[in-house]
């Protein structure tokens, strides 16, 4: 039996399908400008490597900024909260993990997980754009350097440099006068990823969490000059699950696949 | 006695010259990268402008964020200090000010001398500050001069802008715009937005009946007629409301030379 997870994040859209409970195919693209169009061609992708359609899907459950977008257009039957798909998530792969933290393109979030894998506690910032991925976007195209560079580039830096703003349209200015300076970019960048971190880290604060027993998901966890600014501010070295973009569809694919009906989130573990 | 008040903002550069309490000519231009550069070439326009030199200024007192490097400044004063002492100049009965520049936000309470007895302040946040007007000038591709006239066209406050982060808003405006709302609608939702953050600052230090609105803010006739309206008073706006830091500014230098001056002269007496 095939059950489909969606996570419309989002600056992206992320598939994942489980075959009889097991990942069998998953997708990543850009969130277009149509979330249905959007969610059909992730949908189709992820189905692709097991020669299936949509229409051999049992259930399909959307999370994410666009998910009611995706249930109206009748790509998904159910909905999930992204902080209820991430912990399901991240449980089933790292069964061990007592804490996420997901960094996303517009919005951050910091789960506390028993030792069941369900949620206790979380925070997390949709307000406002700073410690998010669209921070880094925008100054990668600032700087013009692509988004896969920036973290390495940014582990070669010698010199600190301060990032004061906290606003992003305040840090743009600050950036481009560094650049004016000739200051070297990745002194710069590394500043830039530091500033993210420091704004997760205020969240991680919050929920108290332990960075030896929780993860990083989410896209900028494939970005190795935040976690290393994480792990600075943490003190301690962080793990990252394998594909850490499609942790929360896996969730939101495993929610589907329990709950098939479409049933309320309460039955499956409160309105986190 | 002349004074030079040099004012350098995050967008604008303002010097203003004053003889025996008079304003003999000012200048806004815009900041370029450097600060030093600014500060020197709105200098040189404004004294152009009065005839003089730098060695005619008695006392030359600088602000703003940019205030520190001015080579020829004479002193630094904080632009909080200035702006209460410049709206005090043009409105003595003033005891309430909102200055909105570029990158922050300053609501300000004063005594009848000028002098500040509270404030609040936003510099953290482009979302309460008048870079949101630019970004969403920009967007909708409308002269900013323009964006607050256009604002009033539209029945109420326009669209909601649900975003605080003007990132985000952005997004909200992009979807708005291809959906074909108006962009009248659009900004008026905008000024709204920033009407509100406004008011929260505000709030923090109370709004006095006799109430001021300096900085490039008050030049958006969308904001004002809003904060008016929900405020319940009337603005008082200078003739050129982003030249009041500058002013407040030669203000203090005149005050400085006037309290040396002074003492000098009890010294002179006492001998």
């Amino acid at each position: 039996m095939l059950h489909a997870g969606l996570d419309m994040g989002s600056l992206w859209t992320k598939a994942v399908v489980l075959a009889d409970g097991e990942i069998a195919g998953w997708h990543v693209m850009p969130s277009g400008e149509s979330s249905r169009d959007t969610a059909t061609a992730a949908l189709a992708a992820a189905l692709a490597p097991l020669k299936a359609v949509l229409g051999d899907v049992a259930s399909v459950a959307a999370t994410g900024a666009g998910k009611g977008e995706a249930t109206q257009a009748g790509q998904a039957n159910r909905e999930a909260t992204e902080v209820l798909c991430a912990a399901r998530g991240l449980s089933h792969l790292h069964p061990e993990a007592r804490g996420v933290i997901e960094i996303g393109g517009e919005s951050t979030r910091v789960v506390r997980l028993d030792d069941q894998g369900g949620v206790l506690e979380f925070a997390k910032n949709d307000k406002c754009a700073s410690g998010t991925g669209i921070f880094l976007d925008a100054m990668g195209k600032l700087m013009g350097v692509e988004l896969g560079e920036m973290g390495p580039l940014s582990l070669t830096s010698t010199e600190d440099v301060q990032i004061t703003s906290t606003c992003v349209v305040f840090a743009e200015s600050e950036v481009v006068s560094q650049v004016h300076r000739q200051t070297p970019k990745q002194d710069i960048l590394r500043g830039i990823h530091r500033s993210i971190a420091v704004r997760v880290h205020g969240l991680v604060n919050r929920l108290q969490l332990d960075g030896r027993t929780a993860m990083v998901i989410g896209g900028l966890a494939l970005n190795s000059g935040i976690l290393r600014c994480l792990e600075e501010l943490m003190y301690t070295p962080l793990a990252v699950p394998d594909q850490p973009q499609i942790v929360t569809a896996l969730g939101a694919a495993l929610i589907a696949s329990e709950n098939p009906r479409g049933s309320s989130d309460a039955a499956a573990g409160g309105n986190a | 006695m002349i004074t030079l008040g040099v004012d350098i903002g995050s967008l604008t550069g303002k010097a203003l010259v004053l003889k025996d309490g008079d304003i003999l000519a000012w200048d806004v231009i815009l900041t370029g990268p450097d600060s030093v550069e600014t500060g020197t070439a709105v200098t040189n326009s404004v004294l152009q402008k009065a005839g003089l030199t730098l060695a005619d200024m008695d006392f030359t007192v600088s602000t703003g964020y940019g205030r520190i490097v001015i080579p020829f400044s004479d002193k630094n004063v904080s632009e909080i200090t200035c702006h209460a002492k410049g709206a005090h100049y043009f409105f003595p009965e003033a005891r309430s000010i909102l200055d909105m520049g570029g990158q922050d936000c300053k609501a300000i309470r004063c005594d009848e001398t000028g002098k500040v007895t509270d404030f609040a302040m936003n510099d953290k946040c482009a979302a309460g500050a008048g870079r949101s007007m630019g970004i969403m000038a920009e967007l909708v591709n409308v002269e900013l001069e323009a964006l607050g006239r256009l604002s009033l066209q539209a029945e109420g406050d326009g669209v909601p802008i649900s975003s605080t982060c003007v990132v985000f808003a952005r997004s909200e405006v992009i979807t708005y715009l291809r959906t074909g709302v108006p962009k009248s609608d659009i900004l008026a939702g905008a000024c709204a937005a920033l009407c509100t953050r406004v008011q929260a600052l505000l709030r923090r230090v109370g709004t006095a009946p006799e109430f001021v609105i300096s900085g490039g803010i008050a030049k958006n006739i969308g904001v004002v007629q809003r904060l008016e309206k929900q405020l319940g008073l009337t603005a008082n706006i200078g003739f050129e409301p982003q030249i009041v830091g500058a002013l407040g500014a030669a203000v203090i230098g005149r005050e400085l030379l006037e309290r040396r001056g002074s003492k000098k002269r009890r010294r002179r007496e006492k001998n």
